[in-house]
């Protein structure tokens, strides 16, 4: 069995210095990961809340491969007799292998350390600590703190904590449901393999100097103001509805939001378990719509009845598309939530609180009542109206190979060529001209959501993107748009 | 959807993101609207500051161990400056250049010293103010943060780990090296070790086209001499006394250096409070020696400069 490397990192007077400082560590722990520990390690006033019941807890990696879980609290006065609280952080070096039996759940991993027994807050610390073993698992989901956060902030809210802590270099939350919660639920909602890309603190002070990727904000209203002014920092404050601009676009967090929604928690467990550690940050985009399509598949087998149910909706929304319903807030999950659609056929257990029920699922309601579900023949769940290719005439060979070549043009431009653009700026206008209007929104939309894609990944690590690829991405919209 | 759709274009706001503003500790380039430069951590606005004035900022830095009492000592010398405008006129630049006066002061007002400074770069406080005294006409700008000990030490131990600290003191004019005199009198040889390797690692310092550190003034400055009267009655004597090591190294490697002696309490005691345990505090305010090191210094800078032009 594996070891567990431990330090406690707090202010003291010490044979080497004085003040915060790594006062005592197990001989396993390497040296540059001890210095790691130092940059990382958070000093005075660095709590959100200095009280007694304060805390943090805190994961971020290490140069050695491993990752540092640990746990700050304030712990008796600063020994200078400057006044405070003196922080206290009890860091454990926890090897890769370690961190996956327990879904690389930081959250998990500490729940069991500490029922273990192996962490303490020492008065006196000793010069020297012991490794501690730990054995044991832990479930790849959380579910039953996932139905609790469906209850609070909501299916909508964590899809879109998802979704910013996915796009942002780095995501402050404010308010809301205790902090430990809502960051442990976030981690819950990434696959296993994932989830070590994304270090967190959930009650310390945010600092560039620890460059956490997921942080929880206080209620200072000076603290937010200079938070909200750093570059690539995305503050999302749980309160109202979700902001525009982190809506669940991508496959994944659409997954999340499908799953939380329709309280799919064990399809989402069951899956996770399945491809822990498989998927990484890169692969997670595919993995989604991947899962997706099983989301839908197993709700098909489940409940035919419950696609009538989805359909009926959708037809009240007319030219509705259900993909779109997910980006403009799952309207018609709300629907099928509301009527038992593809939720009543979940083998998952009820969420604490359901989901509120949305205008369309009322409007689902009262204009056609549950009796249409079972008159409604059974459709294919993605569109309830004739989808825009039926407008083309697919015997007309050149229309196609105008589209492929529409295809080409777009796609090159987008990555930078310019010449391609120049050419899209000549066709666009033609193909105006011949092709049915739906065709033409389909594709616009199509060609937004392959732009916003290819921005999403242009990033550079440091969350650095080119203004000349905005540019272009701007021109080649605008060009479609107009 | 309607072929009819305007979309404001919108993209010179890009632009301003085009042009970089290089810090100016680091020299690294950061985006216009940062408030912190993401290399070193160090304040944009001094960047912004000094872009918009001819003679450019000259930097001075205080540092020494934890608890030492430096911010103590730069809050008080920044009150005693500005308070004193028949010596050297001092003006802050920037409402953020204040706010280390203001929290030492406020902190002496109420018997406290103030909390101890947070490790965190982006948690300091800098001044950034303008020098001037009455017979020059030439204003002096100088720039100096309230560092952490803890963050000093961990960079002479380990050089770069704190960027912002390589940086800034490798730009640095002059500095002022702050010991505890009651530590030493105490014959605890920490302090002395401590402003040993910092004298070394100053010295290793050494950026292209600048005289290294042997040609820079430095001032040596016996902390809380309030409770040492050898120490305030002749500070040379100390430390070649209490520190000869100390003494011994800085007449080796620094040609202009000079040692002095201050405090701010007058007298201390320790209080035990429900809210904050243990607490040292200061009974009264007796400064002494704070603005004479600081005088030398200048005068040393400005030495410096008046020959190199």
């Amino acid at each position: 069995m594996d070891w567990i490397e431990q330090a406690i990192f707090t202010s003291a007077e010490t044979d080497r210095t004085s003040g915060y400082q790594v006062v005592a560590a197990s001989p396993g722990i390497r040296e540059d990961d001890v210095r790691e520990l130092a940059a990382w390690g958070p000093s005075h006033g660095a709590l959100l809340d200095s009280d007694a019941g304060g805390s943090s807890l805190n994961a971020h990696p290490l140069p050695s491969g491993g990752h540092c879980v640990s746990r700050t609290t304030p712990a008796g006065w600063e020994y200078s007799g400057r006044g405070g609280a003196r922080v206290y952080t009890h860091c454990l070096v926890v090897p890769p292998q370690i961190l996956a039996r327990f879904a690389n759940n930081p959250f998990a991993l500490w729940r069991a350390v500490v029922a273990n027994g192996s962490v303490h807050v020492y008065q006196e610390i000793p010069r020297r600590l012991e490794p501690v073993r730990l054995p044991g698992r832990a479930a790849a989901v959380d579910t039953a703190l996932l139905a609790q956060l469906c209850a609070n902030p909501g299916p909508q809210w964590m899809a879109t904590l998802v979704q910013a802590a996915l796009d942002s270099v780095t995501l402050a939350i404010i308010g809301g449901p205790p902090a430990e919660n809502v960051i442990a639920g976030l981690v819950n909602c990434l696959p296993p393999g994932c989830r070590t890309e994304f270090s967190f603190s959930t009650g310390l002070k945010f600092s560039s100097r620890r460059p956490f990727r997921v942080v929880a904000l206080s209620a200072d209203r000076n603290e937010q103001r200079r938070v909200e002014r750093l570059y690539n920092v995305a503050v999302l404050a749980l309160s109202g509805d979700p902001p525009v601009g982190f809506a669940p676009v991508e496959s994944w967090p659409r997954l999340i939001l499908r799953a939380l929604r329709s309280g799919r928690l064990s399809f989402l467990e069951s899956r996770m378990a399945i491809h822990s550690g498989e998927i990484s940050l890169h692969e997670l985009p595919a993995f989604g719509l991947q899962m997706l399509e099983e989301l839908d598949a197993s709700a098909l087998n489940d409940d035919p009845s419950d696609q009538i149910a989805v359909v009926a909706e959708e037809k009240t929304e007319g030219l509705r598309i259900v993909a779109e319903a997910d980006l403009q807030g799952d309207d018609a999950d709300d629907a099928a939530g509301a009527v038992g659609g593809d939720d009543a056929a979940d083998e998952g257990p009820p969420m604490i609180a359901p989901a509120p029920q949305t205008q369309a699922s009322r409007r689902w309601t009262v204009a056609h009542g549950p009796q249409r579900r079972k008159s409604a023949a059974p459709a294919t769940r993605r569109r309830c109206t004739p989808p825009p290719c039926e407008h083309l005439d697919l015997g007309d060979r050149a229309v196609l190979e105008k589209l492929e070549r529409l295809d080409d043009l777009v796609f090159d431009s987008i990555a930078g060529k310019a010449a391609a653009l120049e050419q899209l700026k000549e066709l666009w206008p033609q193909l105006c001209e011949e092709l049915e209007d739906p065709l033409l929104a389909e594709s616009r939309e199509h060609y937004l959501r392959h732009a916003l894609s290819a921005w999403g990944q242009h990033g550079k690590p440091d969350g650095v993107r080119d203004p000349n690829a905005a540019v272009q991405l701007l021109e080649v919209l605008c060009t479609l748009f107009q | 959807m309607s072929r009819d759709m305007i979309v404001p274009l919108e993209s010179y706001r890009l632009a301003r993101y085009v042009v970089p503003i290089p810090c100016y500790v680091c020299g690294e380039d950061n985006i216009f609207d940062a408030e912190y430069c993401r290399h070193c951590l160090a304040p944009m606005a001094l960047a912004h500051q000094a872009a918009s004035q001819k003679v450019q900022p000259r930097m001075v830095a205080a540092v020494g161990a934890t608890a030492v009492g430096k911010t103590v000592f730069l809050g008080m010398l920044i009150d005693m400056l500005s308070r004193q405008p028949e010596r050297v006129q001092l003006m802050a630049r920037g409402a953020f250049s204040i706010t280390l006066q203001q929290s030492t002061m406020a902190a002496l007002a109420r018997c406290q010293f103030p909390q101890k400074t947070p490790n965190e770069p982006d948690r300091w406080n800098w001044v950034h103010c303008e020098l001037r005294r009455s017979r020059r006409e030439v204003p002096l700008d100088l720039i100096v943060p309230d560092m952490a000990g803890e963050a000093i030490f961990e960079e002479v131990e380990h050089p770069r780990s704190y960027r912002v600290i390589t940086a800034y003191l490798k730009k640095c004019a002059g500095a002022m090296i702050l010991v505890d005199a009651v530590g030493l009198q105490e014959a605890s040889s920490d302090h002395e070790y401590f402003a040993m390797k910092l004298i070394s690692y100053l010295v290793e310092l050494n950026e292209e086209g600048k005289p290294g550190w042997s040609r820079r003034p430095v001032a040596l400055i016996f902390t809380k001499a309030d409770q040492c009267e050898e120490c305030l009655a002749d500070p040379g004597a100390f430390a070649k006394s209490h520190a000869s090591r100390l003494w011994q190294l800085c007449q080796e490697r620094f040609a202009f250096h000079r040692f002095f002696a201050s405090g701010v309490a007058g007298a201390c005691a320790w209080r035990q409070t429900r809210r904050d345990g243990r607490v040292h505090m200061p009974l009264r305010v007796e400064p002494v020696g704070i603005v004479e090191p600081f005088l030398w210094l200048l005068e040393r800078i400005e030495t410096r400069r008046s020959r190199s032009k």
